[in-house]
């Protein structure tokens, strides 16, 4: 029994089909140079964005500044984030923190220091010094105690870092 | 040669005929042998039938009926074989492989169309697993500018007492901002430079 041709091309159909699937699974899985950037982008707009805070003199720069600062923090990819990573956010959240208290703007710049405080607690300098920006809007609130209690958490946070930047054989490496 | 052209193959044997008479006598009696084979109970009963149109009552055909009638009979009782012989005459069952043996015979198509879709669905999940493996190596891998093992792993280097320093000053005094801010910058591109090295 001979079977009409459009069902004799059938396998010809699924053989091509299969063959340009493998073709574009293949051309798509090859890892790219623009695949491989966004840390290194986003680090760049981070610089930016401190450099704009540094030389911000005016509250137009400075909420430019924390856009900047915003952006850049949204623009660091989230996977597989390490201490250095963590690093970088609560030091531009810190940052920010310190613009928004410029900008007089003392209950956001209590939330942006909670939020990156929320990253982790471990001893850094921005972890410090969330806690030191934290006690100044608090400070500005009026919440005096609870300043207090802020500029406490960042002196012992400090001294942490400085009893391991005076042990000896102290490293390049902090844990 | 057909059957009737030899006479000698029409004669029966001496069991036969009285194994055909007492089948029909069987039959008249009402007591036929339930595994009889339907052939020879059709002859049979017109045998009987015969017998009762009879005048007399009595089993009257002429040679050539009676010969063609226990003719019938007999080949109705030699097809009719034991329920074993029977049995062992149906077809036997058709295993799995001698069946998927003659469907892919039957429709070559289905072994290309199998094998195209399992390929495209290996090329699927290379695709996706290929994907899932970029998008993490776009936030680790040794790029020009970020090195994976910065990002993932390694830990900030550690700061100077005179930035610490600095940093308890301002912590003290607000007034004490500006040196600390140095201090900072300096430090944040140290930690910048050390995430850009693999």
């Amino acid at each position: 029994m001979t079977r009409p041709a459009r069902y004799r091309c059938r396998p010809l159909v699924a053989f091509l089909l299969a063959f340009g699937l493998a073709v574009l699974g293949c051309a798509k899985a090859e890892p790219t140079d623009d695949a491989l950037s966004p840390v290194a982008s986003a680090l760049e707009a981070l610089g930016r964005a401190h450099r704009l805070a540094d030389a911000a003199k005016t509250d137009a720069e400075r909420q430019s500044a924390l856009q900047a600062l915003d952006e850049g923090v949204r623009a660091l990819p989230k996977e597989s984030a390490g201490p250095s990573a963590v690093w970088v956010v609560q030091d531009a959240l810190a940052r920010s923190a310190e613009l928004e208290l410029a900008l007089g703007h003392a209950d956001r710049a209590i939330s942006r220091a909670e939020q990156g405080l929320r990253l982790g607690t471990e001893s850094s300098v921005p972890v410090a010094s969330l806690h030191t920006l934290k006690g100044r809007a608090l400070e500005a609130r009026g919440e005096i105690e609870q300043a207090v209690a802020a500029y406490h958490a960042a002196l012992v946070v400090n001294q942490q870092l400085m009893e391991r930047a005076l042990a000896p054989g102290a490293s390049t490496q902090s844990p | 040669m057909s059957v009737t052209d030899d006479e000698s193959l029409l004669e029966p044997t001496d069991l036969e005929l009285a194994e055909a008479e007492a089948l029909a006598r069987a039959l008249e009696d009402g007591a036929a042998p339930s595994a009889l084979p339907e052939d020879a109970l059709a002859t049979a009963r017109v045998v009987q039938l015969h017998r009762k149109a009879s005048p007399d009552g009595t089993f009257e055909l002429s040679e050539e009926a009676r010969q063609r009638i226990l003719q019938r009979v007999v080949q109705g009782l030699a097809e009719h074989e034991p329920s074993g012989a029977k049995a062992k005459a149906e077809p036997e069952q058709e295993s799995f492989w001698s069946w998927l043996k003659r469907l892919l015979g039957s429709y070559p198509g289905l072994v290309v169309a199998g094998g195209g879709a399992f390929a495209a669905a290996a090329v699927i999940g290379l695709f996706i697993v290929g994907r899932t493996e970029q998008s993490n190596v776009a936030a680790t891998a040794s790029v020009p500018g970020v090195g994976a093992f910065a990002w993932t792993t390694a830990a900030p280097p550690v700061p100077s007492v005179k930035l610490l320093q600095a940093q308890a000053a301002w912590i003290a005094s607000a007034s004490e901002h500006a040196e600390f801010e140095r201090d900072m910058r300096e430090y944040r591109q140290e930690v910048y430079v050390a995430l850009r090295e693999p």
